[in-house]
């Protein structure tokens, strides 16, 4: 039995009609129903590290409410770390961490330790225990740089990694971040990323995270999960998701002089220009090096580039089954 | 419980930590609400000069009467106004759902989030007066009315807590529900800033059998002045103390109520 089980979840919420009439809306309200996930079945193992995606109002929000124990499933079972979360949350509590990406938990204006120190209690967290973690992710993260300094004056990176380690203080199993890296630039995504990583590796900590960034589950996760209408789409490992879902791939080159057709088999498309020539294809279904040695015996080359499928244009067409 | 008050203390030791950066504006917002209310019995004081006191009610009677109710009011906003009553802004902005992800009552989490600093000023201002009018009336307190005043007091910060909560709980069905607190709570409750003997039987009634507010100051300080009447009247007043717990459960329950509907639970 994984650290985290869902089995035929349902979620449905009563929602209701706004009336406009203030009588009728005393009276006689009206409700509709909305399904935001439909039987959904889950199993993670402890140590992997999962990232959710999908459109906005797929569901994957409401799935990880249901997994920290915010919300109560219609129906179905949710089993974290041998608990059911809406019948013993303080318990499940001490066991999981959660950052909310756009929310901090950090105090404003006072020193990144002063929070820790409040979250040193609230958890009851041994001081041996406390001291010691504080100093690893202090390594792991870069925290002692700034763990006196009020939070106002740190950097939006500074700050995510300050809501790390705050939310893995007591040593939690499963840590859940939501939008970790939303927000940040380039450079910080990078290094959040990296953090995830090590921390995973450090402690073995279940990490699961939802996200729009495609390069967040690229470069973190080694599982995917994808949630489109409340359904989940896909599950599996990321190589498997590449290898089924390929997409376009294409070659761009550059001849030396104008040419004016080229004819390669199986492949999608070939636009020419000049001496710029563009060929669209399913790498399923030929290899770039056959394409190149087919290319090459019709012309010489001075410049190519292959382009492999950006897995946010593979994404996007599995969005578009809305 | 002493968790509790170990985790409370830390936490208010960390938000003046936080308001030290912004002291002038501290001790300044603590003058002005001391300032307000020190206004509101001094009014009472002209008011008593000037037309020789209100249905037989004289200066002290009146700073005690209104000191009941401020005191309680005070003394429970420390506790939950900033945060259970603004309980709308907690599920809007998140916050809720980062409380229910911790292993701590929600109510307490949300008393520990903010100290209501401002409200010190006023516990103040009514304490002074509150030992003013008692010196002057000294006669009225014997040992049992000492104790008597005692649960009264507690009584009345039950009141207020519970109303509180309960405006709050409101939140997890309409939406703004601190306006409609504004109605019931507020402007209903300012009627018994006087003795509400001066008003017609029906908002008597009102004030308490449906909004008990009166329950707050009003029958305590018929017991404390001497100046029950009838038999009615002092049971009420002896009552204060229990109302106060039962509402506070009543609240509790609604709350529970309240949360168990935000998170889906009996769908």
């Amino acid at each position: 039995m994984g650290v985290i089980e869902l089995k035929n979840v349902n979620r449905a919420f009563k929602i209701t009609k706004r009336e406009k009439n203030f009588i009728k809306f005393m009276f006689h309200r009206q409700f509709e129903i909305k399904e935001a996930v439909r039987d959904i079945n889950i199993s993670i193992e402890e140590g992997e590290l999962v990232g959710f995606i999908g459109p906005n109002g797929a569901g994957k929000s409401t799935t990880i409410k249901m997994m920290s124990g915010i919300l109560v499933p219609s129906s179905g079972s949710v089993n974290v770390l041998g608990i059911v979360p809406y019948e013993k949350r303080k318990q499940l509590a001490r066991q999981i961490g959660v950052v909310f990406g756009q929310r901090s938990q950090l105090w404003w204006d006072l020193p990144v330790a002063d929070t820790f120190l409040l979250i040193k209690k609230l958890y009851e967290i041994d001081d041996i225990v406390y001291q010691k973690n504080v100093e690893e992710y202090s390594k792991l993260l870069g925290i002692d740089e700034f763990l006196n300094q009020p939070v106002r004056q740190l950097s939006l990176g500074q700050r995510m990694r300050a809501d790390l380690c705050a939310a893995l203080l007591h040593n939690p199993k499963i840590l859940f971040l939501d939008e970790p890296t939303i927000g940040l630039d380039v450079i910080v995504k990078k290094q959040i990323r990296e953090m995830i990583k090590k921390i995973n590796e450090a402690r073995n900590v279940t990490v699961i995270l939802t996200t729009h960034d495609m390069k967040d589950v690229e470069e973190v996760c080694d599982r995917i999960i994808m949630i489109n209408r409340g359904q989940i789409v896909l599950d599996g490992a990321l190589e498997k998701f590449r290898e089924e879902f390929q997409g376009t791939s294409e070659i761009e080159a550059v001849t030396d002089k104008h040419i004016s057709s080229i004819d390669i088999p199986n492949v999608e498309h070939i636009s020419i220009d000049d001496c710029n020539v563009k060929i669209k294809f399913n790498s399923r279904k030929i290899n770039s090096a056959e394409i190149i040695n087919c290319l090459m015996k019709q012309c010489t080359l001075v410049h190519m580039q292959i382009h492999e499928p950006e897995i946010d244009d593979i994404i996007r067409n599995l969005y578009s089954y809305k | 419980m002493r968790d509790f008050l170990s985790t409370y203390w830390l936490y208010i030791k960390t938000f003046f930590k936080s308001r030290a950066e912004y002291r002038v504006g501290f001790l300044f917002g603590m003058f002005a609400n001391f300032y307000c209310y020190f206004i509101t019995f001094a009014t009472y004081w002209v008011l008593v000069s000037g037309i020789g006191g209100l249905a037989g009610w004289g200066f002290e009677d009146l700073s005690i009467l209104y000191g009941l109710s401020l005191l309680s009011y005070a003394v429970s906003g420390t506790l939950v106004w900033y945060t259970v009553y603004h309980m709308g802004e907690a599920i809007t902005t998140g916050m809720l759902d980062m409380y229910l992800t911790r292993p701590c009552g929600i109510l307490q989490q949300m008393i520990f989030q903010r100290f209501g600093d401002t409200f010190l000023g006023q516990i103040i201002v009514t304490i002074v007066f509150l030992v003013v009018a008692f010196v002057n009336k000294v006669e009225v307190l014997t040992w049992y009315k000492a104790i008597y005043l005692i649960f009264a007091i507690i009584g009345g910060i039950l009141i207020q807590i519970a109303s509180m909560i309960l405006i709050g709980s409101l939140s997890f069905w309409i939406l703004r529900s601190s306006e409609f607190g504004e109605i019931v709570y507020y402007d209903i409750r300012s009627m018994t800033q006087y003795p509400i003997s001066i008003f017609p039987k029906w908002i008597r009634i009102i004030l308490t059998f449906v909004f008990p507010w009166a329950f707050i100051n009003y029958y305590p300080s018929l017991i404390l002045l001497n100046k029950v009447e009838t038999t009615m009247e002092f049971v009420l007043g002896l009552l204060s103390p229990i109302v106060g717990v039962v509402l506070l459960f009543i609240s509790l329950k609604i709350f529970q109520i309240g949360l168990k509907k935000y998170s889906g639970a009996g769908n």
